[in-house]
Order: structure tokens, then sequence, then C-alpha cells
């Protein structure tokens, strides 16, 4: 059963969803950003989005660290993605590493390479899965692989002959599954606080049921 | 001096009245006493209006003769239609509730980009009735529900099918047959992103959508009356008279769910504010105005006076601020008299006597008026009032600049004493009830771990020692990397540099913040007048309140409804 949703939606729905792992509140907002990106994009992203955040769920609120930059061992999560980009962009320099769920990655690099016309090469096993310049952006058109990835990021654009220019939907509404909403909408629900009969009694409209 | 102002100097030929400064406007206070205005959302939606001559009409009417049922109101523009989707519910007395977790609701209403078909129309008056708990279409632009003001409707019902007009002061008090109770736009509960439609000319101004949906919401609030009165009357009814119909605005509940949208959109309320300020300034400047434009001022001026003498509330703190703005009106009102306007910059000089001596209710109800008859000047400044927000930070920033700038716009965070209890006090969360955002005290309730990232002191005085540890010529992003948990409030740093009326100077979290005030500001930029504020946490408001009916709208009348009155109405 699918689930028609909108990108805004989507953003505050996934920034909420990492606060409920423990991810600290600037992350968070980048991986809600990146969700959205992904969304508009036409990218699937719902289900990898899910399982990392049961993996985050495991080293951030059960585990070891502490909210910090690199919580599941040393690779790059998914909410990292803009911050890594910047960070490449700001030192001009290569950068390899291995990343859980690169595809991610792509929204990262994208978003840094739209706002401020950085470009940026992508490479996983060598091969060129990604090039950003500006506002054009180009994927690899069997996809990019799952799992905890070893990349490469490289603060130029190279070429681009065997990618296809990455899809742009932002007008079109967001096809996804029910169930992985609701999933994504699990970890978002940490982030509430039950309301006290009180608080009930002192919201806007309350106390003051006039027929006037 | 007044603050940011730049005395006038007549010796001077090179007079030039500054802007006034974030730290003078990004108050809580002010910014809660500010006043609908030329610039409001509202406002700039009935001009377009009238300049691209858009057509209103019902399209479809299918309420029965207890007013229950369906209708579809169009409103047609150059280049495109937009319908209002009205369903009308017959309501037990007891489930009526303004309150945002309440499940049913007198009517209930989206507007839809083009125009429905029948299949629209009976899935959206499944899901449109079920408001937050329905999934909607994606062609819906908003999503919104109002409750009756019971004893105003019947009345006006009543007495219109005796073929008697309704009570004039009775329609001033209350101001409003309908109250809604929430507004949802940009892809709430399913419905279109904004990006779908922002680049439309009609849906370039803020909440361009969600004003249009109010304005809507009048004119069916309006034509199920007169359809009331008519069948209750028959050949005895009469229409209600357009100076009281005018007088008919949208009453609306808003909480708290408005006050975060002032933190989390920084480039967006700088936007309002600098623009708001900009149009002062424009106007300040300009040192001599016509015969016409210092009458006008001195109407309005007077015009305010009886809207005040008319504005009764039951909140003692802003009752007491009523009593005290009438008292400098009448100054206002002496200040403008005889030969004033006829002097260089007589305009700079009220604005600076102003103040010095009168009340913040005072001071910006005067920039509300004094922009009124500068259209020419100021209007094309609405066009800056959207705003597209980037995520990513500037690649190019080093430690040494967001400690400059902290250094340059925080200073009022640095200043504060945060061992204080006091400077904790509140926390801002989100409630598991609706997902409304709530504001909790944190020595004497739970949930303060769960709280949103609103004590922008206390994080700009934790950033601080961390930045001024590392290498000031260190990217940004290189310490961003390594200090997660400051990154949401280091892009608010960057992002000041460029938006410094984008922060609230004050603490959020303090004992003394009331939110009242932030969404005063908010609504005032809707265009939202008569604020009555039940609690410090949630305030009644009435939007359109004199505006021109569908039929009257002309380039003449959507700019002559500012602090409108009901002649006759006064206490």
């Amino acid at each position: 059963m699918t689930i028609t949703l909108s990108q805004n939606e989507i953003r505050a729905e996934a920034e909420k969803a990492f606060r409920g792992v423990g991810v600290e509140w600037g992350m968070a907002k980048d991986g809600g950003v990146i969700a959205s990106w992904m969304a508009a994009h036409n990218l699937p992203f719902l289900g990898a989005l899910n399982h990392c955040l049961e993996m985050l769920d495991e080293n951030l609120t059960k585990g070891q660290s502490d909210g910090a930059a690199a919580p599941i061992a040393s690779c790059i999560a998914p909410f990292e993605a803009i911050a890594r980009a910047e960070y490449i962009a700001a030192m001009n320099t290569a950068w390899a590493g291995e990343v859980l769920m690169p595809r991610f990655l792509l929204a990262g690099l994208g978003i840094v390479a739209q706002e401020q016309g950085q470009a940026f090469t992508l490479k996983i096993d060598g091969k060129i899965a990604m090039v950003a310049e500006e506002n054009q952006i180009w994927v690899a058109a069997d996809g990019i692989a799952s799992g905890i990835v070893a990349v490469e990021i490289y603060p130029h654009a190279e070429g681009i002959d065997g990618l296809i220019p990455c899809p742009w939907a932002e007008q079109i509404a967001h096809q996804a599954s029910a169930s992985c909403w609701k999933t994504l909408g699990q970890y978002a629900s940490r982030t509430y606080v039950p309301e006290t009969e009180e608080k009930r009694a002192a919201g806007a409209g309350a106390g003051d049921i006039d027929n006037n | 001096m007044m603050g940011g102002v730049m005395k006038p100097n007549l010796n001077n030929a090179e007079i030039m009245i500054k802007q006034r400064p974030p730290q003078e406007v990004m108050r809580l206070q002010r910014m809660g006493s500010f006043h609908p205005m030329r610039l409001s959302f509202n406002r700039q939606l009935l001009r377009r209006m009238a300049k691209e001559n858009w057509q209103v009409a019902v399209q479809d009417w299918q309420i029965d003769d207890h007013g229950y049922g369906h209708a579809v109101i169009t409103a047609t523009t150059p280049d495109h239609c937009y319908s209002l989707v009205a369903f009308s519910h017959d309501l037990d007395d007891k489930d009526r509730s303004d309150r945002v977790i309440a499940e049913k609701w007198d009517a209930t209403f989206s507007l839809v980009d083009g125009q429905p078909d029948e299949a629209a129309i009976a899935m959206m008056a499944d899901t449109v009735s079920k408001q937050e708990a329905g999934r909607q279409r994606h062609d819906q632009l908003t999503l919104s529900r109002a409750n009756k003001s019971v004893r105003m409707f019947n009345h006006v019902v009543e007495r219109l099918a005796e073929g008697v007009q309704p009570d004039a002061k009775m329609v001033n008090d209350i101001g409003y047959t309908m109250r809604t109770t929430a507004v949802y736009g940009n892809g709430k509960f399913g419905i279109s992103d904004r990006a779908a439609i922002k680049d439309r000319p009609a849906m370039l101004g803020p909440f361009q959508a969600e004003m249009l949906t109010v304005y809507l919401i009048r004119h069916f609030s309006l034509a199920l009356i007169d359809h009331l009165a008519k069948v209750k009357g028959g050949e005895k009814a009469v229409s209600l008279a357009p100076e009281l119909a005018r007088h008919f605005g949208i009453g609306n509940a808003t909480g708290l769910g408005m006050a975060p949208f002032l933190v989390h959109h920084q480039v967006l309320l700088h936007q309002w504010m600098t623009t708001r300020e900009e149009a002062l300034t424009r106007v300040l400047n300009t040192a001599m105005i016509t015969t016409e434009q210092a009458d006008q001022i001195r109407a309005l001026v007077v015009r305010a006076q009886t809207y005040s003498q008319q504005w009764r509330v039951d909140d003692t703190v802003q009752m007491d601020r009523i009593t005290v703005l009438e008292n400098d009106l009448q100054q206002l009102a002496d200040w403008v008299s005889g030969d004033w306007g006829q002097n260089p910059y007589d305009m700079a000089r009220l604005m600076e006597k102003t103040t010095e001596s009168l009340s913040l209710e005072a001071q910006e109800m005067l920039v509300s008026i004094l922009l009124e008859p500068f259209g020419d000047l100021i209007d094309d400044l609405g066009d800056q009032m959207a705003a597209q927000e980037d995520i990513s930070m500037p690649v190019t920033a080093t430690v040494g600049d967001a400690i400059d700038l902290i250094n340059t716009h925080y200073d009022w965070a640095l200043a504060r004493d945060l061992s204080q209890r006091f400077e904790s006090e509140l926390f801002w969360y989100v409630s598991e009830a609706k997902l409304e955002p709530r504001l909790g005290r944190r020595y004497e309730e739970d949930g303060a771990d769960q709280e949103m990232p609103f004590d922008i002191p206390h994080q700009i005085q934790s950033a601080l020692p961390a930045l001024t540890k590392a290498d000031p010529a260190m990217p940004l992003a290189q310490f961003m990397l390594d200090h997660p948990k400051h990154r949401w409030v280091l892009r608010r740093v960057l992002t000041s540099g460029h938006y410094p009326y984008g922060e609230i100077k004050d603490n959020l979290v303090a004992g003394d913040t009331r939110p009242i005030d932030m969404l005063r500001c908010k609504l005032s930029f809707f265009g939202a007048s008569k604020f009555d504020p039940k609690s410090d946490l949630w305030t009644r408001i009435t939007l359109y309140q004199g505006a021109p009916l569908a039929d009257e709208i002309t380039m003449t009348s959507v700019n002559d409804w500012l602090f409108s009155t009901l002649p006759g109405a006064s206490h």
C-alpha cells in the first residue's frame, strides 16, 4: 500500500526521526532536508532511511556514541552528507572513506553544489557514480550501492560519460510505502511529549468554548 | 536622537534617516505591539485582486435549507483559478470547540488548485471533514476549518429573516460570524507543497494561498447567512447591508503553533521585518508631503482613535495597553493638527517624538499609519517578503568569522547571566496531541529532554568557548564536523551576518517570555486586527474586518480599510 507525501511532510518527519534516535539538532535538520531532496529528485530513500535509523538507534540511543560525527564506527551517516560536502569544498581536497547508504551523499553533494556553485565527483569502487556542477547533477544509470560502502569524493567535476541527468520532480507528490512511512513516524514520535490535562486546559481556544 | 533614526537637521542638506536597527526592532515587547499595515499579506492579496481584476463567483451551491451541504467558490486570476471547497456540517453545540484537538467543526474548507470535479468533491467530503486525520489530495493548497460564532450568526440570520438589519454594536463587538481554528498550507497532511505554486505571480508573496482561503471563507460565511435568512424569512427577508457585511471579518483562535515559525524561518523573518523597516525609512526620508497626504495621516489618526475606543478585551495587560494607547493617540492627534505636514521632515519629527515619549503600541500604530499614504513609494517592497532559505553553510566561512559574527550580532545573548534559574525556566516542545508546539516549565514539568532548540543564548554561550579554542583560520565546516552539537546555532550565526533581522533578541526560554508577542508579530504581517489575548499563550484575532467585499474590490477600496471602524458602535 502506498501513500502520497509532500516534501514538507518528508522533511519534517525525517528531521524528527533523526532527533528521535539522538542525532544533534543541526545534523537532524540536515537529515530532513536530505530526505526531502531525495523525494524531490524522485530517488528512492525511505526504506534506506529507516535502515539507517535502525542502525543509528543501536549506536546512538542504546550505544556508545554521544551524538558526535561518526556514530557508526568511522563511516559517514546520511545526516552528515551536507556537512561532509561543505568540508570537502572548504578544504578543496579529495576525501575517501566509508559511507552508510551512499545514495544520501547524492543529496549532500547536490545541495552544496546547487546552493554554493561547488562541483563534486563521487566515485564508488573507482567508478564515477555522480557528478554535480551547480544545478546540473548526473548519476550512474545502474543506481547506487547500498550498505556501508567505500567512496571517494573530489571537489571538481569529472566526465559524465555513461551518467544520466538526475531527475527533478519538485512539483510532484512522492509516492512511498505506507508501512515505511509508519516506521519513520515511530522514530519521530519519540520526540513528542505527552500532554497533561493542565496543558490541555491552557492551549488555544481552551476554557472559552463560547458560542459568541 | 531616537534609536536608529537620525534627528532631522534642517541645516543639513544631506539628511538621511537611518533604518531602525535590529537591536531596537527585534525585541519581543516591540514585536508584540505591531499592527496590520499596508504591506500585510492580506492587503497585498487584495491589491493584486484589484489590479488584475480577479473574479470571485459561487460555482456550486449545494447547501440545504438547514444550511448544510457543500459549496464551491472560485477566484479567477489572469492565469489560474483557485476554488474554495466549503463543507457546512450539522454540529452539536457540545462538540463545538476552538481547540486544535477538536475533531468536528461547523465548517471545513480546502482551497483547490483549479476547479474540482464531482469525484474530487466527493473524496474531499470525507477527507476535508476529517482535517488532520484525513490524507488530503495533492491539488489542495490549503486545509482549514471554522466554527460559528453562534450568537452572532443566529442573530444576523434571524434579524435579516425578519427584514431588519442586525445590531451594529454587536457586529462591531464580535466582528465575525465564523472563526477558523487552523489554516494549514505547504504540504501539511498531504496537500500541495508551496514549491509547486511559488513561481506563480499570484502566489509569489508569503501566505497568499492562506490569505485567499480566509477571504473566500468570509465570502462563504456571508453567502450562508444570506441563504438561511431567505429560507427562514421568505419574501420578508432582506440582505445584509454592505457596511455591516464589510465589517464582518473572519475570526481566528491562534495558539503556540505559530510561534516556532519565527524561529525556524530566520531568513523569511528577516525579509518581513527589514521590508517593514525599509518602508518606514523610505517614508521618513520623504522631506515634503502633499496636503492630501497630511490630511490622510490626520484622518487615520482619528480613525485609529475610534478603533482603539472600540477595541475592548478581557486581558488586563492588553486592556491597560489600550488605555494608554488611547491617551497617546490623543497626543498624536494634537501633534498632527494645525500646520503639521507643511514643514520639511515633519513625519520624521513625529516619529521621533512618538518614540521618545509614547508607548510601543502607539509607536507601532504610527508606523502603520505613516506607511498608508505612500503606496507609490513602498508597495513594490511587497515582492521582497518571500525568501529562499538555503540549508548549507558558506564554505568559505572560518571559525574567526563565526566568532566575529557572535560578537557583533549576539552581544545580547552573551550579556545574559544564564546561571540564573530564571533564564532557563521555560522549554518548548512538541505535544503528542496533534503535534502542536507547547511551552513547559522546566523545573516543574517532564519533557525537557525533548525540548526544541530555542534556548539560543545558552547555545551561543556554549559554542563560543569551543570556537575560541580552535584556530581562527580553521574552516567552519571542519569545526562543525568535530562539534556537531553546535551546528544548529552556528547556522543561525552565519545567517545573521546577511539577515540580521532574522533573530529575536530575547531569551525565548526565560521565565518572562510572552509567546503572545511572537503570535502578534506574525499575525500583524497577516493583516490581523483586534488582537484579543486570552492568556500569554493564545489570542483571538480578526482578519479582513472592514475589507471590501468581493464585488466592491477596486484599487481605491483595497487601500482604505486600515483600522476599520463601524460608525455608531463605540463603547
